[in-house]
């Protein structure tokens, strides 16, 4: 039985669906593709801190230098590239390479690139840049060049560095190389909507050729990358935010690779249309006190809270055992990680020590009271499932030695705007750090110098821990940066800024279809390690 | 005509029709089953709602655990208890809110009737045309989520319907006979509203309020699984749905338990308010 | 009856002021500062931040901004906080999935609902009967994004079968019917099931109205076929306000959206607006909540021309 309504909605939407047919599948010469399921797309790729925006502008573009998987430098554009005795002169000498739109990246563009990153409107210059001489003087808008790079002809630029820098290949070399002539008029305050921004032009394996907001976005194998043209053919970046859905598609082979949570790890292992790739994490996850607070100014307190926390018990009960205890702030992959540092091992009955030492002792509560004043803190964390449930076992831990715990999922936005107050609403915060995506010493710099904005959003600072990051800079051996470096690791564990915790693996599960290269270390790896997969 | 302005004397009537209904009965054996729970609360709860066993992640229904245990080992049957009393309290208080406020508009509406009621529902048009989850989720994301913050937005964005109602029936009841009489007597609106025709639409009022219920219950899950519900620790039927559902495959106990606890409850909640009109007047369009 | 249409139109003006005035209200009263998310921490704080507030028009009066904002929305030039491309630019990548996502669930739920509803109604008490009320309860009653969940679980996980997410293949544009069918069936039975009990009730007493009439009794008194009598005069008549309740259920519809389209990753109107929400995206906020309050105003009209089309006395009159 058909009803009048169901007729009419049924014309209706035929009506409504043949309005909106404008193309058909193309069939037949579809090259290889391999659709990757991301979280979320990026809102563009210039001028935006997000790691996902810095994952796909590697796969587009291409730098001077890069830094391989253990922190060593490798020449990408930069064919030769010399540092003059002082330590203050390099000079870079292009290869032959050319943008996606056939152009040769020449002298000029990498002048061009560096005075965007550098100009006055851009939104997220890299600290590190500032090292070139003159950089100061055109960031502030009071020169109209930076007067330390000069073009010496078409394939060859000179920088000259203010002082005697060590990483500037490590730092400095590692930005995008953009094609000056695709940006030229573009109004630098204006740049997030500039086109280019989504539809950009590199110098990088991949070709961006389609995007679709909340959908997906495209790359084809640019044939004319220098390094020769991508084993796969065409890429694509799915958006799934939902973790169930991931593992479903997955599954049923409607995309060829996705995150995995620990207990789909364990699934997917048994599963033989599906590798299981299982790699050291890129993320590591802390929890800070807020140093304007005089309960934590007392490095004891610090101490006690990092050896009441069960870190090994965290790592088996929210991932499987899947990860490592986190050490260090360092990449473990990096030449700068420290093998020998050692964190605090479990030990309740010491951090009850510490705490008494201190001056905190027990109240008819069983919490810790100090002159009338009882350990009572509130532990603010971004909403989320792992921050979530380590704030919980981190409240239980610390309830265990005397200290009461209030938790607070904060939405990310808000988040933000409490935890850099500093007045914050949270006396300790639960946060995580994306190793890999800038390079150690910023990273350090970032988080532990007095002057960075991660230790100043907390309060922290140590003269002996900004000592010793000078020194790191100022130091050209390799061995003594070595040292200085495990110093650093070791100073961070015994003054305790922050309590680490887990290291969790990177867990991604791809089908068979494909064959993935074997040298995937990080999550960053994983992504740089596209261009080279092949179809089985 | 005069039968529906003398409540008294049909009172015993929808009650007697109501309690030969077994569907209407079994809902409220639900009902009072669920509001028990949530009295007894943390009391019934064999673990502390938010105590992680870490050795016990994902543990499978059994003695020790009878509902399973979720991703940090907290066990699901003290979490579904203590859940029971916000997750109803939303359901309850929202409610509440919603039915005052659609009492108070339909009313004024209704017994003002000319310009009062043109401005009032137009209003009440505007607020009905409104994707009210759009409205929803932008105020919970831009203040935050708290239990307060989800009873005054779910209820102050589902009162149209009810004003609606009222404002028919008031329409109805005002030019009776009865109406006239009382005022003749020189009785203030006021005590014409509260004593003689407020009572007459009670029935569709509660009505109205039982499925209400159901509804804001389900609307809290639905907000957890944008995590924009009730905010963890603190469980909430809707959000212990939402942290298992990663595990749907390997720990199905997770959401299973909480889902049936929000269906059952929104289902009891529409028994009831089915049988209520059904005992009241079958015909009306709740 | 064009004068009809006309005043009908007017009188939507106060509805998109109202949807779009609350919002804004909303904006206006939220606390935190929409600078602080779009602004590298470093920067907070800073001369910039004021610049950057001049530059959004942050520092206007109020009813300034509204009406700037309302101006720029409808003229396309209101740009998105995050991503900065004009908000009119993301509702047109937005809209599409979600007009067909409504479409296919009203068709479904229409041609499930109204023999459902015609079966009990002609057979009150029955078996048939029974069982469409119980199914109208279970479908109340279940959490939709469970039901979701265990049908990606079951129909994807397990039997391979459909897509569960996006809404098309990749690499195919537009959205022709033979491609994106497959994608559809799991998020349109979902949203179906939401509202198919409220149409389903509705209908049922509606007809039971009509089956009382005495016009019905005239008709059967005639000899007419049970069958011409129900179609011609019962169901005809009975279709006047379910063409009503169906242009009340779109909001329904739009606020399941949000959840489904989160669900199955489909990049619809649902979606944009919850991401906006949560990254504080003031201009995509205010947009998306006006682009859903004008659809159903749309759709009421839409209503109303069917009751036009099918009430012969409101034509005439």
């Amino acid at each position: 039985m058909k009803t009048p309504t169901a007729r009419t909605a049924a014309a209706l939407l035929v009506l409504a669906l043949a309005g909106t047919v404008t193309g058909v599948p193309a069939r037949g010469q579809a090259p290889v593709q391999a659709v990757v399921a991301i979280s979320n797309l990026p809102p563009r790729l210039l001028g935006v801190s997000l790691a996902v925006a810095a994952q796909i502008g590697q796969l587009i573009n291409d730098s001077l230098t890069a830094v391989d998987a253990q922190g060593n430098v490798t020449g990408r554009l930069a064919a030769r590239y010399p540092v003059s005795p002082d330590g203050k002169t390099y000079l870079v000498t292009l290869r032959d390479a050319r943008f996606q739109d056939g152009t040769p990246v020449t002298a000029q563009d990498v002048k061009f690139t560096y005075e965007l990153y550098l100009h006055p409107k851009y939104p997220t210059t890299p600290p590190a840049l500032l090292e070139i001489a003159g950089a100061q003087e055109y960031k502030a808008a009071k020169a109209p060049h930076v007067s330390g790079i000069t073009v010496v002809n078409p394939k060859t630029i000179r920088f000259i560095l203010n002082r005697p820098y060590p990483f500037f290949y490590e730092q400095i070399g590692t930005v995008a190389i953009l094609p000056a002539h695709a940006l030229a008029g573009v109004d630098v305050g204006r740049l997030q909507e500039a086109p280019f921004t989504r539809q950009p032009i590199g110098a990088g394996p991949y070709k961006l050729i389609d995007w679709r907001e909340r959908e997906s976005i495209t790359f084809e194998a640019f044939r004319g990358y220098w390094g020769g043209a991508p084993a796969l053919p065409r890429l694509v970046l799915k958006a799934i935010p939902d973790d169930a859905t991931v593992a479903a598609e997955l599954r049923a082979g409607n995309i060829d690779a996705g995150r995995l949570i620990p207990e789909g790890y364990r699934t997917f292992q048994r599963d033989p249309q599906v590798t299981v790739l299982r790699v050291p994490g890129d993320t590591y996850y802390w929890f800070t006190p807020n140093f304007r607070l005089a309960i934590f100014q007392d490095v004891r307190v610090r101490q006690a809270m990092a050896y009441a926390v069960n870190r090994p018990e965290m790592l088996r009960a929210l991932y499987q055992g899947l990860g490592t205890v986190a050490q260090s702030p360092i990449h473990p992959s990096l030449w700068q990680y420290d093998k020998n540092v050692r964190g605090y091992a479990y030990d309740p009955a010491k951090a009850k020590q510490l705490l008494a030492e201190a001056g905190w002792a027990p109240g008819p509560d069983g919490i810790l009271q100090k002159g009338g004043q009882r350990f009572a803190v509130k532990y603010g964390f971004l909403a989320g499932r792992d921050y979530q449930n380590q704030a919980l076992l981190i409240q239980q831990y610390l309830r265990a030695v005397g200290i009461d715990v209030q938790v607070l999922a904060v939405e990310f936005g808000d988040f933000f705007s409490r935890y850099y107050t500093p007045a914050s609403n949270f006396d300790l915060a639960g946060l995580a750090w994306f190793n890999l995506l800038i390079p150690v010493q910023a990273e350090l710099d970032n988080n532990f110098r007095s002057s960075g904005i991660g230790a100043r959003t907390i309060g922290y600072n140590n003269s002996e821990m900004d000592k010793l990051l000078d020194e790191a800079i100022l130091t050209r051996d390799r061995a003594r940066q070595q040292t200085v470096y495990a110093e650093i690791q070791q100073l961070i564990i015994q003054d305790a800024p922050r309590v680490m915790t887990v290291r969790p693996d990177v867990l991604w599960g791809i089908r068979k279809r494909f064959i993935v290269p074997g040298d995937i270390g990080s999550l960053s790896a994983f992504f740089k390690s596209l261009p080279r997969w092949k179809e089985r | 005509m005069t039968e529906r302005a003398a409540p008294v004397g049909r009172r015993r009537g929808p009650w007697q029709r109501f309690v030969r209904n077994p569907r209407a009965i079994a809902g409220a054996g639900i009902m009072v089953f669920f509001l028990l729970v949530a009295a007894g609360g943390q009391r019934l709860a064999p673990y502390p709602p938010s105590a992680p066993h870490v050795l016990d992640i994902l543990h499978a229904p059994d003695g020790r655990y009878l509902l399973g245990t979720d991703d940090l080992g907290r066990d699901i049957l003290s979490r579904v208890v203590v859940a029971s009393r916000v997750s109803l309290a939303i359901g309850v208080l929202s409610m509440l809110v919603s039915i005052v406020a659609g009492v108070l508009v339909g009313t004024l509406a209704g017994y003002a009737g000319g310009a009062v009621d043109d401005v009032l529902m137009r209003v009440t048009d505007v607020v009905l045309a409104i994707p009210v989850f759009f409205l929803t989720v932008a105020f919970l994301a831009l203040f935050g989520p708290s239990v307060g913050r989800l009873i005054w937005i779910i209820g102050l964005t589902a009162w149209p319907p009810a004003a609606r109602l009222v404002r028919a029936e008031m329409l109805g009841l005002r030019s009776r006979d009865f109406v006239t009489a009382v005022r003749a007597t020189g009785a203030s609106n006021g005590r014409i509203i509260i004593r003689h025709l407020l009572p007459n639409v009670v029935p569709v009022i509660v009505i109205s309020a039982t499925l209400r219920v159901g509804l804001a219950i389900l609307t809290e899950a639905g907000l957890s699984f944008l995590g924009l519900g009730v905010q963890p620790p603190q469980p909430s039927w809707g959000n212990i749905i939402a942290d298992g559902r990663e595990y749907l495959g390997v720990a199905w106990w997770v959401s299973l338990f909480p889902g049936a606890c929000v269906f059952l409850a929104v289902m009891a909640f529409n028994l009831v308010g089915d049988g209520l009109r059904d005992a009241f007047d079958p015909r009306l369009q709740i | 009856m064009a004068g009809y249409l006309v005043r009908r139109f007017i009188a939507l003006v106060p509805l998109v002021f109202g949807i779009t005035a609350i919002t804004f209200a909303l904006l206006v009263l939220a606390p935190g500062d929409p600078v602080e998310f779009l602004i590298p921490p470093e920067q907070r704080g800073s001369a910039d931040m004021a610049q950057f507030r001049h530059e959004l028009g942050l520092d206007r009066p109020l009813p300034v901004q509204y009406v700037s904002m309302m101006a720029d929305l409808f003229t396309g030039r209101l740009r998105s906080f995050s991503d900065r491309r004009p908000t009119m630019r993301q509702v047109e990548e937005a809209l599409p999935t979600t007009l067909i996502l409504t479409l296919t669930s009203l068709a479904l739920t229409g041609a499930l609902a109204l023999p459902i509803a015609f079966l009990s109604a002609t057979r009150p008490y029955s078996v048939i009967d029974h069982a469409a009320t119980l199914f109208s309860l279970l479908g109340i009653s279940l959490p939709t994004f469970w039901f979701g969940l265990v049908l990606i679980f079951v129909f994807t996980e397990q039997l391979g079968l459909l897509p569960a997410s996006g809404i098309r293949p990749t690499g195919v544009s537009g959205y022709s019917p033979f491609v994106i069918w497959r994608f559809l069936i799991m998020p349109t039975v979902v949203q179906a099931l939401g509202i198919l009990p409220v149409l389903v009730r509705y209908t049922r007493s509606s007809l039971l109205d009509s089956l009382s009439q005495d016009y019905v009794k005239v008709a059967r008194s005639k000899g007419l076929a049970e069958r011409t009598v129900l179609l011609k005069h019962v169901a005809r008549n009975s279709l006047l306000p379910v063409v009503t309740i169906t242009a009340l259920l779109l909001p329904f519809l739009l606020s399941g959206s949000v959840i489904v389209e989160s669900i199955f990753a489909l990049p619809g109107l649902g979606r944009l607006a919850v991401g906006a929400a949560l990254s504080r995206d003031y201009p995509t906020v205010l947009t998306t909540t006006a682009i859903a309050g004008m659809l159903v105003v749309v759709s009421n009209l839409l209503a109303d021309l069917g009751y036009l089309y099918l009430d012969p006395r409101i034509r005439h009159g």
